[in-house]
C-alpha cells in the first residue's frame, strides 16, 4: 500500500507537470491528472492479477481511453488532450531504452527481451485506443441515427 | 483552422471534420477536405456555384493543447451560432495565438517531470536530483537549439546525447550512482507519446497513410532517443 501511495503521488505530480508543459488549460490539467492517477491505479491492479504484458497494458489503457471519452463529452474538450497526458504512466520509454542499450552493448538477450516487452506494451496501448475509437465511433453513429429518427417523428 | 489544429496536436480526422463543418456553417454549399501527411487540400463550392480550392502546407506539428482546445471550442461555436465570416475571422485570430510559457516556468516543469519519473522507475533521491539537473539540457535545446537543425531526428538524437552526457557527468562526479535511473527521467521528457497515440487514432479512423507516416516517425524518434542516451555511457 505504501509503494502504491508513493507512486501515485509521483504520478500526480509528474502528469501535472507534463500537462502544463504541453500548454494545457488548468481545468483540463486537473481532469488529465485524475486520468493519470486512474491509469496508474489500473496498471497497479492488473499487474497483481495478471502476468501477461499485453493484457495489462491493454486493460490499463482501456480504462484511460474510456475515462478520457467520458470526460471529453462532459467537459466539451477533445478526448485526445486528456488521453495523451493521462496515458503517460504507461509509456514504455524505459523499456525501449534498455532494449537499445542492450543492442549497443552486444547483449542481444537484453535487447530482444526488452524489445518484445516494448512491442507488447505499445501494442496493448494501441489496441485499447483502437477498440475505444471503434466503440466511440459506433456510439456516435447510433446517436446520430436516433436523433434523425426523433426529428422525423416530431411534427 | 485545419492547419492550426494539426500544428497544435490534433488528429487528422478532427482537423478535416472541423474545417468542413466550419466552411458549411460559414455559407459554403459543399466542402471537402483532404489531409496528406504535411499538406491540406480544401475544395468548397460557394452559394452561387463557384468552386474554390486551396492547398496549405503543414510545417510544424507539436503540442499546444491550450490552442487546440480554443480552436476546437471556436469550431463548435461557429457551427452552433452561425456567426458571420468577419466575426469568425477575428475570433479565429484570437484563438490561434500560440500559448506562451515563460522559459523559467518550462525549465521548472521539466525538472519536476524528470525528478518524478526517475523516482517512479526505481531511482533514488540522488538519481532524481541528477535527472532534474540534466533535464535542463533538454529544455535548453528545446528552447534554443532547434533553430539550427533541419532534421528533427538528428535534433532529437543530439539532444538525447547531450542530456545523456550530463547524466553521465553527474554519475562520474558522484552525485548519483545509477546512470540508467538518471537517464530514464529524461527519456520520458522526449518520449513521442503524443505522436504514437495520434497515429493510432488516425489509423483507426481510416487515415491509414497519415497514421503510418506518423507512427513510423515516432518509432524513429524513439530509436534516436534511445541511441542518444545509450551512447554517452559507451563512448565517454
Amino acid at each position: 500500500m505504501g509503494d502504491y501511495l508513493y507512486k501515485m503521488v509521483l504520478t500526480f505530480v509528474s502528469v501535472s507537470a507534463f500537462a502544463l508543459q504541453d500548454k494545457m488549460k488548468l481545468r483540463t490539467v486537473f481532469i488529465a491528472v485524475i486520468g493519470g492517477v486512474l491509469t496508474f491505479t489500473a496498471e497497479y491492479f492488473f499487474v497483481m492479477k495478471s502476468e501477461n504484458t499485453f493484457l495489462i497494458y491493454f486493460l490499463s489503457a482501456g480504462v484511460t481511453c474510456l475515462y478520457s471519452e467520458i470526460m471529453a463529452r462532459i467537459n466539451k474538450v477533445p478526448a485526445t488532450i486528456i488521453m495523451l497526458s493521462a496515458v503517460i504512466p504507461l509509456v514504455p520509454g524505459s523499456i525501449i531504452y534498455y532494449s537499445m542499450r542492450g543492442l549497443l552493448e552486444n547483449r542481444y538477450d537484453i535487447y530482444i527481451t526488452n524489445l518484445i516487452e516494448a512491442l507488447l506494451s505499445a501494442g496493448g496501448i494501441a489496441s485499447a485506443v483502437a477498440v475505444t475509437g471503434v466503440l466511440t465511433g459506433t456510439y456516435k453513429k447510433i446517436v446520430e441515427i436516433w436523433l434523425k429518427k426523433v426529428n422525423e417523428i416530431r411534427p | 483552422m485545419a492547419v492550426s489544429l494539426l500544428e497544435s496536436g490534433a488528429e487528422v480526422k478532427r482537423a478535416e471534420e472541423s474545417a468542413e463543418r466550419v466552411a458549411l456553417a460559414l455559407g459554403a454549399a459543399s466542402c471537402e477536405v483532404l489531409s496528406f501527411v504535411s499538406f491540406i487540400l480544401l475544395t468548397y463550392d460557394s452559394a452561387d456555384g463557384e468552386s474554390f480550392t486551396k492547398t496549405r502546407r503543414v510545417k510544424n506539428s507539436g503540442a499546444d493543447f491550450s490552442r487546440f482546445e480554443r480552436l476546437n471550442a471556436l469550431s463548435r461555436k461557429i457551427c452552433e451560432s452561425k456567426m458571420g465570416l468577419e466575426i469568425a475571422e477575428s475570433e479565429f485570430r484570437e484563438a490561434n495565438k500560440n500559448t506562451s510559457v515563460k522559459p523559467l516556468k518550462s525549465y521548472i516543469q521539466s525538472m519536476i517531470v524528470a525528478f518524478c519519473f526517475s523516482l517512479f522507475f526505481g531511482g533514488g533521491i540522488k538519481e532524481a536530483i541528477s535527472s532534474a539537473i540534466s533535464a535542463n539540457t533538454i529544455q535548453f535545446m528545446k528552447i534554443k537549439g532547434d533553430i539550427g537543425f533541419e532534421n528533427k531526428l538528428i535534433f532529437t538524437c543530439v539532444t538525447s546525447f547531450l542530456a545523456g552526457a550530463v547524466c553521465l557527468f553527474t554519475v562520474k562526479i558522484g552525485m548519483a550512482e545509477n546512470y540508467d535511473m538518471v537517464a530514464i527521467g529524461n527519456i520520458m521528457l522526449l518520449a513521442p507519446g503524443i505522436s504514437v497515440m495520434s497515429a493510432v487514432r488516425d489509423i483507426i479512423s481510416g487515415e491509414i497513410l497519415f497514421g503510418i507516416t506518423r507512427l513510423f516517425e515516432s518509432i524513429l524518434t524513439a530509436l534516436s532517443i534511445a541511441i542518444g542516451f545509450a551512447l554517452p555511457s559507451l563512448v565517454l
